[in-house]
């Protein structure tokens, strides 16, 4: 062997192009920033365009784009993914980010309301996953896709009701194994990552709650919520070719919640 | 790999203090390659001394600190002996890999008293051994990572495997309850179960076995050394700051079946 094996260099994602759902804020923008600094060209989206291309304003010229999608919608899906396979010739990683929570306790919840959350975290989810691999499959240079479930997709445990969002979480979970094993012929792999409570506009009312934060520091043997930076490590983890042979697997990045 | 120069890496242990266990081959040495890169501080241990020598040679000819201890992890002393080399030589451990152990194929009808004896003081208890003095050491100086080895075989149940599955759910275990035990205190402890790995400790089960446990891998082939390194360097890293109590399958989606 004439040099350094590759994997001992196993963040660099040099060359690589990435579609981030959700892209123009929060764990995306911060996935973003992380794997533009590993080498990745990337696309962020989002239902609001505009917030997505002023997103994109931040990074160098021809480093990142912004591009409107609506993850709910199998035609804005079709179209958006048509858009890049024409513009930028390859998809390398996806990271299913968009995400949506609608917080009522069970037995008040509209059917309306339920329908919106299962839209976009789990058909949504699935929609970008299926036009994704569509994508790689088709150039034959295999890819990686990383989910985001949540801790609320592995535990029944909340600190407040939330059944829409825990249970699309779960299907995260299972959705991630049974494609990891579905593709794993085609080269393609599918992880995901299961954040606790992260700092961000997501969790925004929750903030508002000195009390639920106390509590959710309570319930995290570390002790406090996630930044959006840890999670977008392990995503740019799971996308590198350092995460190789890994795949089918929702990582936690949870401060030890699930542990307990 | 190219075992005989050690590439520059992104400095992601710069200085750290590491010491990995059993790193005379296989995912051991390749962690230990893999972290000098990284510019790790480095004590490495084996009960096999001469490989152990050669592997602090082609550590120490580029350049890093590095000591070779040899001992056998179930003995409490040599545990000791282990994790006091890295404090007496860099004045603390940041990092333990507790990589050390057997894997014997016995079924529940073969195996001995003396086998499942054997194993489990290996697997088991060396592993609570290094990974109690390394924490001890650690909370001296203010926090630490600790990586343990466990396998599929720790998270599954398999065929064959009756004494070395249940000592890596030890693995996984104490993974666990050491991660929320120290969380507060500055220690995090996750594991990695590696699916099967092309490693000599592979080579001397039974090809039926190998050709076996390989179909069942959904990625279609078996790991390398290396790759579970990786993954072992990430959950060690800053960067998994926030990542505690896991246990990271580097499996090719074994266990997402």
């Amino acid at each position: 062997m004439t040099g350094p094996d590759p994997l001992l260099l196993p963040f660099r994602a040099d060359g690589k192009v990435a579609l981030i759902t959700g892209g123009a804020q929060g764990i995306g923008l911060a996935t973003a920033r992380l794997l533009v600094a590993l080498g990745c060209r990337v696309i962020l989206t989002d239902i609001d365009g505009a917030a997505a291309a002023a997103a994109a304003q931040e990074f160098a010229p021809g480093l990142a784009r912004g591009l409107t999608l609506d993850v709910a919608s199998e035609a804005s899906v079709t179209s958006g993914f048509e858009t890049i396979a024409a513009e930028e010739g390859q998809l390398d990683i996806l990271v299913n980010n968009a995400g949506r929570a609608i917080r009522r306790p069970s037995l008040e919840l509209d059917i309306a309301d339920w329908d919106a959350v299962v839209a976009v975290n789990m058909t949504g989810a699935f929609l970008c996953a299926r036009a994704a691999a569509g994508l790689m499959v088709k150039r034959g240079a295999g890819g990686v896709i990383v989910n985001t479930a949540s801790i609320m997709g592995l535990s029944g445990g909340g600190l407040y009701p939330n059944i829409s969002y825990q249970t699309t979480k779960g299907a995260i979970v299972n959705m991630t194994r049974a494609l990891a094993v579905e593709w794993a012929g085609y080269g393609i792999r599918v992880n995901a990552v299961a954040p606790t409570w992260t700092r961000t506009s997501f969790i925004g009312q929750l903030e508002e709650n000195p009390d639920l934060m106390r509590r959710i520091r309570e319930v995290t043997p570390l002790g406090r919520l996630a930044e959006a930076e840890d999670v977008a490590h392990a995503i740019a983890f799971l996308a590198s070719p350092a995460a190789s042979m890994i795949t089918g697997h929702t990582l936690a990045v949870d401060g030890g919640f699930l542990a307990q | 790999m190219n075992t005989q120069a050690i590439p520059a890496g992104l400095g992601r242990m710069k200085g750290k203090a590491v010491l990995i266990t059993g790193a005379s081959n296989g995912i051991g040495y390749a962690t230990a390659l893999l972290f000098a890169a990284e510019g790790a501080r480095l004590i490495i241990n084996d009960i096999a001394a001469e490989r152990l020598e050669a592997l602090r040679e082609i550590i120490a000819a580029a350049g890093n600190d590095v000591q070779s201890v040899v001992g056998d992890v179930s003995k409490d002393a040599d545990a000791r002996a282990m994790v006091a080399a890295s404090v007496s030589a860099f004045g603390r451990i940041d990092v333990l890999v507790a990589n050390a152990g057997i894997i014997p194929e016995f079924d529940l009808l073969t195996a001995t008293a003396a086998d499942f004896d054997h194993v489990m003081a290996v697997d088991g208890r060396g592993m609570f051994l290094t990974c109690k003095y390394a924490a001890e050491a650690m909370l001296q100086s203010g926090g630490g990572a600790i990586v343990c080895l466990s396998s599929i075989s720790g998270e599954a149940g398999q065929s064959g495997q009756a004494v070395y599955g249940p000592a890596k759910f030890v693995a996984s275990g104490i993974t666990k309850h050491l991660a929320v035990e120290l969380a507060t205190r500055g220690v995090r402890v996750n594991a990695v179960a590696p699916g099967t790995i092309a490693t000599a400790a592979l080579a001397k089960l039974s090809d039926e076995y190998v050709a076996g446990v390989t179909s069942r891998h959904p990625i279609g082939r078996v790991g390398r050394p290396v790759e579970v390194a990786n993954a072992i360097l990430f959950l060690a890293s800053d960067e998994a700051s926030f990542i505690t109590g896991v246990v990271l399958p580097v499996d090719g989606g074994y266990l997402a079946q």
